[in-house]
């Protein structure tokens, strides 16, 4: 296995360098734009030429999408239901990431990142999306339980160009998979999922947020178990890479996976928070193509897990750092209460050169204390009157219905591979019109999914239900990391064993590597649910 | 076996001539200028190195090859008895089957990864040898501008001895509609069909139509 830490380094300043040079985690955020990326020679692309100052632009909270007034549709609604409108138009717009410097990007609404939909359990969604933009796309709400129609399939393209313009409306019933209030999400997100243009579409800003609640977790909320809505704040954590006159700088042809320079994070470069001196719930959302993240805040103090990707956790989990591979989110607690007028940074510690991933693996990654600040919370808001949330670790969050052996009915391998300088499964390219896998409806199967080598990472993400991860490398995963997940993510030569159950849709879904730019050159298989 | 491309390089860049065509390697490499082009949203430097066909054509990549067009781009080789035949083969069917709705079969550049033996008399007869399809290119050139075109085109492997082996090099296309500054990669082992539908969409054309 190839360690890019020990790789060539390129010009630029790093860490070790600002620490010889006296300056530590301050240093390098007064200087910004400053990363660990240590270019390889020949190959890298050209790092960002423009410099700012993090932390002087507050972090923005994404506006909630507005409702509009029904509109005639062809989806299938469900007459004895509640059922909210949205319409969205992706089309181009600019944005200031970097201070004082406007960035044509795609977005929904034209925003990077785009709206947060605020779903409901038990009331239907219809969301119109428009295609405003001169190249193909196809909305997957990741987490979701939804219709094959309504999935995201990587070719149900709404296609540019048209006159009117092209939309679809997709309908997302927001019922728990089989009827289980357990199987009730709580941090769903959006996203394009064009076939081989996920990853530049993505980059460009095609994401957003679709926070969802239920009885569950407004009890919990309204019993202030977890944090009020005031405190519950997202923060989804990208890298981008710019050219001088401020445009996004993607490089079509770095098919390995591809890194930025700057830290991104509601769409601001290195931005700052003012926080009270309480708890927050922050829903950490890893949104970039192919970083993954190691979180820690830079005083080491711990926080609490109360959610792994769209799901809330069977119980609150203490830990002092978190990783994050693309796509997967983290619902933590951070306590600011005893941080009172002083500054902590939200920080990655993880080490990661290349599309490949990080150096090391997932039992012991390449990281570097202090690590990267990528959000500055500034402790100096007065108390207000809310009252304080109660978590404690090991408290139940949301009761966990477990997959048990005697349900599975079939078991599958998938090996992640590398050949012919692409991606694929079990050897195979992804071809849209290829089943690779026929489920039953209603039964439950045991998958296998293995790291075909080589050293690169892969997080898989399978579509329709959540899988659960029963064993890792042979051995039965602790308590704290027995859950839902929709990404489990495979380290260099790891196989994970999961459960998964197949309910309520028949029909194609996918399931593939969330490196943006492995699933665009075809690292991903479709499954059809019979 | 096949030879070290990384030796190659260090070795050859040096020893390989062009004097033929009327330039030096070093002459090559100073000529060996960028231009600027849209790429994915943005002006990027495209490199723009001085080539040589199979017919002997003295060409600049990006200006001659590329600006303004549609085109599909690979690397091969003459001597290559593993993934070239069956790669060329596909971009081929492909081609066939974009040209209906394209109006013409796109461009075809295949670049060597062998400049030391594939001249542009053994181009010639490669091209010759598959009959000569009309708008498919094969380049030669000084070694050191094939080789930044394929670091520039991610025609690489992360790992050095697979990428130091030419023999086990990526059978991949990279097509480009200039026009837009779109480009899309693929492994051509997706096959014919999928080419295809992704160069209909690259080209702005409807896939489904």
């Amino acid at each position: 296995m190839t360690d890019v830490g020990n790789r060539n380094r390129g010009s630029r300043l790093d860490r070790r360098d600002l620490l010889k040079l006296g300056l530590g985690a301050a240093g390098a955020a007064a200087l910004g734009g400053l990363t660990w990326t240590r270019p390889l020679l020949g190959d890298s692309p050209p790092p960002t030429p423009l410099r700012f100052t993090p932390f002087t632009r507050d972090l923005p909270l994404p506006a909630a999408l507005e409702q509009v007034d029904p509109f005639p549709t062809a989806v299938p609604l469900d007459h004895t239901k509640p059922v909210a409108f949205y319409e969205v138009h992706m089309r181009n717009g600019l944005a200031e990431i970097i201070p004082g410097v406007e960035t044509p990007i795609l977005g929904y609404e034209g925003l990077y990142p785009g709206p947060s939909i605020l779903g409901k359990t038990g009331r239907q969604d219809v969301i119109r999306h428009v295609n405003e933009l001169d190249i193909e796309t196809s909305i997957h709400q990741h987490g979701g339980h939804n219709a094959p129609d309504f999935d995201g399939y990587p070719n149900d393209f709404i296609e540019p160009g048209k006159t009117p313009f092209a939309f679809k409306d997709y309908l997302y019933p927001n019922e728990p998979a089989g009827g289980d209030p357990n199987d009730n999400p709580s941090s769903l997100w959006y996203h394009d999922h064009s076939m081989d243009t996920t990853g530049p579409n993505v980059y460009a800003g095609l994401a957003g947020l679709y926070p969802t609640t239920d009885a569950l977790e407004d009890g919990l909320v309204d019993g202030h178990v977890l944090p009020a809505t005031a405190f519950d704040v997202p923060i989804v954590l990208q890298d981008r890479r710019f050219n001088r006159d401020g445009s996004l700088f993607y490089d079509p042809f770095s098919h390995d996976g591809f890194l930025g320079d700057v830290y991104v994070v509601n769409g601001k470069a290195q931005p700052r928070f003012h926080v009270q001196p309480r708890r927050y719930r922050f829903r950490l959302l890893n949104g970039a193509n192919a970083r993954i993240f190691m979180l820690r805040l830079s005083n080491g103090a711990p926080f609490l897990q109360v959610g792994a990707d769209s799901w809330l956790l069977p119980f609150a989990v203490q830990r002092d750092r978190v990783l994050l591979a693309m796509a997967q989110r983290a619902d933590v607690i951070v306590d600011f209460s005893h941080a009172n007028g002083s500054e902590v940074f939200l920080e990655n510690i993880l080490v990661q050169d290349s599309g490949r991933g990080p150096g090391g693996d997932l039992r012991k990654p390449d990281v570097r204390v202090p690590g990267v600040p990528l959000v500055k919370f500034i402790v100096d808001v007065p108390l207000s009157g809310e009252k304080e949330a109660t978590i404690q670790a090991g408290q139940e969050v949301r009761p966990h219905s477990r997959i048990l052996p005697n349900e599975i009915k079939a078991t599958r391998t998938f090996e992640f591979n590398r050949s012919n300088g692409a991606w694929q499964i079990n050897s195979r390219f992804f071809d849209p019109n290829r089943t690779d896998a026929n489920p039953r409806l209603d039964t439950a199967e045991r998958w296998l999914l293995k790291n075909g080598g080589g050293g690169w990472w892969h997080p898989i993400h399978i579509h329709d239900e959540a899988h659960q991860v029963v064993s890792f490398n042979g051995r039965p995963v602790p308590p704290d990391q027995q859950f839902k997940s929709d990404t489990t993510l495979l380290g260099p030569g790891d196989q994970a064993e999961v459960f998964m159950r197949f309910r309520e849709f028949r029909g194609k879904y996918v399931f593939h590597c969330h490196n943006i730019e492995h699933e665009d050159m075809r690292m991903m298989g479709r499954f059809d649910v019979r | 076996m096949a030879r070290s491309r990384i030796s190659f390089i260090a070795g050859a860049a040096a020893a390989f001539s062009f004097r033929s065509h009327g330039a030096t390697a070093a002459a090559a490499l100073s000529e060996a200028a960028s231009t600027e082009a849209l790429v994915a949203g943005s002006r990027r430097r495209f490199p723009n190195p001085l080539l040589v066909t199979n017919t002997g054509r003295k060409v600049r990549f990006y200006d001659d090859l590329v600006r303004g067009r549609f085109v599909f781009l690979t690397f091969a080789y003459t001597r290559c008895a593993g993934k070239c035949p069956a790669s060329l083969s596909r971009l081929l069917e492909a081609r066939a089957l974009v040209a209906p709705r394209l109006g013409h079969a796109p461009d075809l550049v295949t670049l060597t990864l062998d400049p030391e033996h594939d001249t542009p008399e053994a181009l010639a007869t490669y091209v010759a040898a598959h009959g000569a399809p009309a708008g498919w290119t094969c380049v030669t050139g000084a070694p050191a501008d094939l080789e930044r075109l394929r670091r520039f085109l991610g025609f690489t492997d992360p790992d050095p001895r697979v990428d130091a082996d030419r023999s086990q090099h990526g059978a991949l296309v990279a097509m480009g509609n200039d026009r837009t500054g779109r480009w899309q990669v693929a492994s051509t082992a997706a096959g014919p069909e999928q080419i295809a539908l992704l160069a209909l969409r690259t080209a702005g054309l409807r896939p489904t139509a």
